[in-house]
């Protein structure tokens, strides 16, 4: 087997990164849309771009639910678990079972909830989700979930990023890469992360990178709670000439800096751009996130109530934000759901599961249905993707005692609007421990988010390093049986 | 009624646990001899391979499909060596046929073609891969 090719391609790596040129050498490929998306990016990196072909969707609610919740207490229902519960794993369904985590393989352990079937589509959801049980008609529930890794942080960079280590753009990097941005006067790429705690799910800033793409494409975090953006106001003693006569002097350098001294540094040139945003960003933003025009109808819809230690406030809060920011033509908002208060760190339930999913679900019910009908009744949820997913889900078999392990094999997702058709997709084996039927990889799931954004995942492409690398790396394959 | 439905319930419950014990991994095996550095490799060249297609570069592309085909072969004859794994040496024959399939796609110029096969390869990586790669921790 020939390893000379390594080194042709260091060379050819090395020489495309010498020149400093990746928009060029984008523009010089022989791909079209490359060619295009390049040539684009040369003068604006965020001006729109069109499409690979008619989109269903235009921007989308990235519902991250750090930590992995269990969707054996939530969506998939499994009545051969109840059944079997407190028996060992059978030797069946150990056949191939590569256990990464050190909690061992314990007892099955079946769900404590009661199950319902709702709405047309007859969906099952446990009573931990009362209110979204009652949106379950503008929902397509993928059973057949899968991914690879059995840590939160490897799992949900591949999640974010489809990659294993860090280093790669996020999905909503690549949606902004792709198509630009829709309102040059808020961030097209917005990260909103709430509650406490570490959460299990790797939250941090490399599941928002732009990774290899310019950092303009990054993740724009807002803070959580009342005073989302620091510093935004002008300073009280300067004046708005004054202001703009600094922004206008920083422009004149910064542009100095990357055209001759460092021709090519994407971050220079974000650095530079984000002044100008921010800037526009002092009127737009404030007025994007700020509820108090929102009615009281709204608030309580999505379970915002004025007692601060009311469970759902803060998610809420962030998922009115999330429906504002699409209002306001924002492509990728991506919330994270942390712990509402030191009593749990995340979903993460390696014991506990009733106390932790008790709380995390009070946290996420109500807020995720009141985003569903609050999109639905603008008519926004025809346009706008809302996706619930995680790292991966977890164990039909227990831990501790009362708790469940990491499951990378089988979990639910889910993705309502934005031409998705409502129903169940794929299941999950007789307990719940591996995907049997309509397998959705996370690669999966990010090229069918591209394509409902008009985006063919094959062809979105970036030259990195004398390679063209997309969203999905190799993989990636649109699930045609969920869209309309 | 009810003790018959718990011998009922019992019967098949062991039923069930004695046809898995039947039907345990024939194929819990011992891949410690395996050479990681031919798989690292071809990982490498399945994602350059994937750059050449979108690039059009046909010699690139060519020499990649070879070298995977010859990844391929190499894992063929060590799960042929392992024995009781037919479905590994099935996957590594069928990938090695896509392979060659890609390079001659790509000898015609017929760079869709090429592509479609190229997607029938990483399916069929992750298949294997699904079962026989060691999990990421």
């Amino acid at each position: 087997m020939s390893h000379s090719f390594k080194t042709r391609r260091q060379f050819l790596a090395h020489s495309a990164y010498g020149l400093g040129a990746l928009s060029l050498t984008g523009a010089l490929s022989t791909s079209p849309v490359a060619r295009a998306a390049a040539t684009a990016a040369i003068d604006d990196p965020l001006a729109p771009k069109p499409p690979h072909f008619a989109p269903k969707a235009k921007s989308v609610i990235w519902l991250h639910m750090a930590g992995a919740p269990s969707s054996l207490d939530l969506f998939d229902y499994k009545p051969e678990l109840v059944r079997l519960h407190g028996q060992p794993l059978p030797d069946s369904f150990r056949k191939n079972l590569k256990t990464a985590t050190d909690g061992g393989v314990g007892a099955l352990y079946a769900t404590q909830r009661t199950w319902k079937q709702y709405g047309q589509t007859g969906a099952w959801v446990s009573d931990w989700l009362p209110n979204l049980a009652t949106q379950v008609d503008s929902i397509a529930f993928l059973k057949g979930c899968k991914t690879d890794g059995s840590t939160h942080v490897i799992s949900s960079l591949k999640l974010h990023t489809s990659g294993l280590v860090p280093g790669r753009p996020a999905l909503g990097s690549w949606v902004t890469y792709g198509l630009g941005t829709a309102n040059p006067d808020l961030p097209a790429f917005v990260v909103l992360p709430t509650g406490t705690g570490s959460a299990g799910g790797g939250r941090g800033t490399t599941i928002w990178s732009s990774g290899f793409l310019p950092a303009t494409y990054a993740g724009t975090a807002l803070r959580p709670g009342d005073s989302p953006m620091l510093y935004i106001d002008r300073p009280a003693v300067e004046s708005a000439a004054e202001q703009r006569g600094t922004l206008d002097l920083l422009k004149r350098l910064n542009e100095h800096e990357s055209e001759v001294l460092h021709p090519g540094d994407s971050e220079l040139e974000a650095r530079a751009r984000s002044y100008e945003l921010a800037y526009r960003m002092q009127k737009t933003a404030p007025e994007a996130v700020d509820l108090a025009k929102e009615t009281a109808a709204t608030k309580e819809l999505y379970g915002i109530v004025d007692t601060a230690t009311y469970a759902t406030r803060e998610y809420a809060t962030a998922l009115l934000r999330a429906r504002r920011l699409v209002e306001r033509n924002v492509r990728f908002v991506h919330v994270i759901s942390g712990a509402p208060d030191n009593s749990i760190d995340s979903w993460d339930a390696h014991h506990e599961i009733e106390k932790n999913h008790s709380v995390m679900c009070r946290q996420v019910d109500k807020p995720i249905a009141g985003l569903l009908a609050d999109l639905k009744s603008r008519g926004l949820l025809d346009t706008t993707l809302v996706v619930w997913t995680a790292e991966f889900g977890r164990t039909p078999y227990g831990q501790t005692g009362d708790g469940r392990d990491h499951n990378p094999w089988g979990y639910t997702s889910w993705i309502a609007g934005g031409g998705i058709k409502p129903g169940t997709y794929g299941a999950t084996d007789e307990i719940g421990l591996r995907a049997v039927s309509g397998i959705v990889d996370t690669y999966d799931l990010q090229a069918t988010i591209l394509h409902q954004l008009g985006l063919d995942h094959r062809k979105l492409t970036f030259l990195y390093q004398g390679r063209s690398e997309r969203a999905t790396t190799v993989y990636g394959e649109v699930v045609k049986e969920i869209i309309t | 009624m009810r003790i018959r439905a718990i011998i009922a319930r019992g019967g098949l419950a062991a039923a069930l646990v004695l046809l898995c014990a039947l039907a345990v991994a024939a194929t819990n095996i011992d891949l410690t001899d395996f050479d990681d550095e031919v798989m690292k490799n071809m990982d490498e060249t399945v994602k350059s391979l994937d750059s050449d297609l979108a690039t059009r570069d046909a010699k690139a592309a060519q020499a990649d499909a070879g070298t995977i085909r010859e990844g391929l072969h190499w894992a063929e004859g060590y799960f042929t060596r392992k024995g009781n794994v037919e479905d590994a040496v099935h996957l590594a024959k069928d990938g090695e046929e896509i392979a060659v399939n890609i390079a001659k796609s790509v000898a015609s110029s017929d760079f869709d073609a090429a592509l479609n096969n190229y997607e029938a390869l990483v399916k069929t990586c992750r298949r294997c891969h699904d079962v026989y790669k060691p999990p990421e921790l």
